[in-house]
């Protein structure tokens, strides 16, 4: 395939994005970084020296982990899917670039089939919160679970100086993470990709504006420097922001949280976010229209800040002409008075809503449901109960640190056999769609 | 027929009350105190092939322990079937019979036991245990029994136990995980679609049923002040 004579189909699309995919079915790491014919090589030394430059980590382990290896990964961060834009264009706005035009626009290349996995052991508490455990399995059992067990994954275990203290451990490993995303997908820049996607809402003139109007609000956590989310490199407020869903794909929203493992949005699932990729798989065949994404925070404090931004989201969406909207979530506990919320005031002006959310009914299942539930909330997905225990085997290989830092397993030598609740498991029920995990009563 | 194992705490063994809760994990074989009532009243349907008796405090202080030993006893006397209790109320008895359906569940054979609604061990039972309601205290441990041999009966016989038919049985809402063909977001946007073009459609979490009390009507006022009595 030629760049030059891709197709340019679809030009009433607006903040139009041709995504080229470059597939990686094996990932090494070797003397030069490239990819070629599906094999992304990684020349580990030159992105430590990179990263330890340009991030400020002291110093840094790099690895890879494949699907069906007898490994486990623990204190993981974030998953970033490596993309770059050429000609200039910007990439995870507001940390690597600025914020303009380009970005949600033009080319962007994507890796696929493959994710950084940013790991790093944070240990203490900042305003009470701390950072908690996030583990995957890349075999066994628990690679039931989360999406990165199936993901060819670069393992970037970042060692910290000892003055810095949990925040600034995390925005250290953040940006390392991304520089590695970005460092990665360059290696693509003169490569013919192997598919390219073509993404965009469709222009008020459009022919393609078919079927229903949706939208899709997508709420993100804000509750400290240590559970936070980024819109464009600033932290989310609750005044709710519309954004082109192409802007997802070049990382405008980064995940900055890194509370309970199992319902974190990892960057990996705002850039290749399943609502988006389902409704614009939708619309692609006349189904509906994708008409923007709501980008607001949960975890809002008080419940006067909870009404506001819930009923400025969903006039929001009346303005962005919604007939329909799906609402995501990030964690659990109240963040669920943000989601009733949210769907009580579409509902309120005849916006259908059906909402995305993950289950806490504890170990057997008997607990009872969320401490929020809206009448209006008659169309509920279950992304599964996140206290189920499942037993892991003992593996082989570690990466990530020889010791789990998080609440639940303090101390506890990782490479053995252990029970623990799917909460521990990285995205094991993220409420952004993408597990096929869910709850049923028996 | 079929093999029961039947676990019952210190007190209903006969060996003592609360001095003796620390009373070791022992099994004897055939039937024990409450059992003998239920064996008479299971006839052919299955028999009492052995008893486990343990203090309360014994089965809270090493559960993993107490667990393994009483799968080894169901693997020992090839039970089909294990039945804990009645617990009635009592609390720590409860938690023991919930941790002896655990074994029952780890060995892989049906689990049934009888408590009050009410006791706490009702909560730590897992998913699959038939749990049968027991009145409050030995008292009701006649209608108990029977409760409890009725399910026995249609377990050995191979009929399914239906808790909206069986009464006595505790319907407990388990929400359990499974996997789906689709992932969340496809299933979104498919709920979504049914329920813009008025279609039927399935909501994967229901809200909690908290049912309506009406309150009692107002005290008549007599003039004089109201008097509260408490029994």
């Amino acid at each position: 395939m030629n760049i030059a004579t891709v197709p340019r189909v679809r030009p009433d699309l607006a903040h139009r994005l041709e995504l080229f995919n470059y597939t990686v079915r094996d990932l090494r790491l070797g003397e030069e970084t490239n990819w070629a014919e599906g094999v992304l090589t990684v020349n580990a030394e030159a992105l430590k020296k990179h990263l330890i430059a340009e991030a400020g980590v002291r110093r840094m382990g790099i690895a890879v982990a494949r699907p069906g290896a007898s490994a486990r990964i623990g204190n993981i961060l974030d998953a970033i899917e490596p993309r770059v834009k050429p000609d200039n264009g910007q990439i995870f706005p507001g940390f690597l670039g600025a914020m303009d035009g380009t970005v949600g626009r033009g080319v962007t290349h994507a890796l696929n089939g493959c994710a950084v996995l940013v790991c790093g052991s944070v240990p203490g508490e900042v305003a009470s919160q701390v950072v908690s455990e996030a583990m995957v399995d890349m075999s066994g059992p628990g690679a039931r679970y989360s999406p990165f067990s199936r993901t060819l994954n670069l393992i970037l275990w970042c060692d910290f100086y000892d003055d810095h203290d949990p925040v600034k451990r995390v925005s250290v490993a953040r940006y390392a993470g991304l520089m590695a995303a970005r460092w990665l997908a360059a290696a693509t820049l003169d490569h013919v990709p192997d598919d390219i996607r073509v993404y965009g809402v469709p222009e008020k003139t459009s022919s393609i504006r078919n079927g229903p109007h949706v939208v899709y609000i997508c709420p993100g956590m804000l509750l400290s420097d240590l559970h936070q989310t980024f819109l464009s490199g600033s932290a989310l407020t609750s005044t709710p922001t519309v954004v082109h869903p192409t802007q997802l794909m070049d990382g405008i929203l980064v995940s900055g949280n890194y509370d309970i493992g199992a319902t974190r949005n990892p960057t990996y699932l705002y850039q290749r976010s399943p609502i988006v990729e389902a409704l614009f798989s939708y619309q692609e065949k006349g189904l509906l229209s994708f008409m923007g994404v709501i980008v607001t925070k949960c975890l809002i404090e008080g419940f006067s800040g909870k009404q506001r931004s819930a009923y400025l989201a969903a006039q929001t969406a009346k303005l962005l002409d919604a007939y329909g909207v799906v609402i995501s979530i990030e964690e659990c506990g109240h963040a669920y008075a943000d989601l009733m919320l949210t769907c009580q005031a579409c509902e309120e002006i005849g916006i259908k809503t059906v909402l995305i959310m993950a289950e806490s009914a504890g170990a057997t299942g008997a607990k009872p449901g969320p401490i929020a539930f809206a009448e209006a909330a008659d169309a509920v997905i279950s992304a599964g109960n996140m206290d189920e225990v499942v037993s892991l085997p003992a593996v082989e290989a570690i990466y990530g640190g020889p010791w789990s830092c998080g609440r639940w397993m303090i101390e506890r030598m990782a490479l053995d056999a252990m029970e623990t609740p799917l909460a521990n498991i990285f995205a094991a029920t993220s409420q952004v769609g993408t597990g096929r995990l869910k709850g049923e009563t028996r | 027929m079929t093999r029961i194992m039947h676990y019952i705490n210190k007190f209903f063994g006969g060996i003592g009350g609360e001095d003796k809760a620390e009373y070791p994990l022992t099994v004897t074989a055939g039937t024990v105190g409450p059992g003998r009532l239920l064996a008479g009243k299971l006839g052919d349907a299955g028999t009492i092939v052995a008893t486990i008796v343990c203090g309360d405090n014994t089965a809270q202080y090493s559960p993993d322990h107490i667990k393994q030993e009483i799968v080894a006893l169901l693997e020992q006397y090839e039970a089909d079937i294990l039945v804990a209790g009645p617990a009635f109320s009592s609390g720590r008895y409860g938690l023991a019979c919930a941790e002896a359906a655990e074994a029952a569940q780890m060995y892989g054979i049906q689990s049934v036991v009888s408590m009050h609604p009410e006791n706490p061990g009702i909560d730590l039972c897992p998913a699959d245990v038939i749990i049968v309601k027991a009145g409050e205290s030995a008292v009701d441990m006649a209608a108990s029994m029977e409760h409890l041999c009725q399910v026995l009966v249609r377990l050995t016989a191979g009929r399914p136990i239906d808790t909206e038919e069986l009464i006595y049985c505790i319907k407990r809402d388990i929400r359990c995980n499974t996997t789906s063909r689709k992932n969340g977001a496809v299933r979104a946007v498919d709920m979504l679609l049914a329920k813009i073009g008025g279609k039927k459609f399935e909501s994967e979490q229901l809200p909690p049923h908290f049912p309506r009390i009406t309150p009692a009507p107002p005290i008549e006022a007599t003039g004089g002040p109201v008097r509260a009595v408490c029994r």
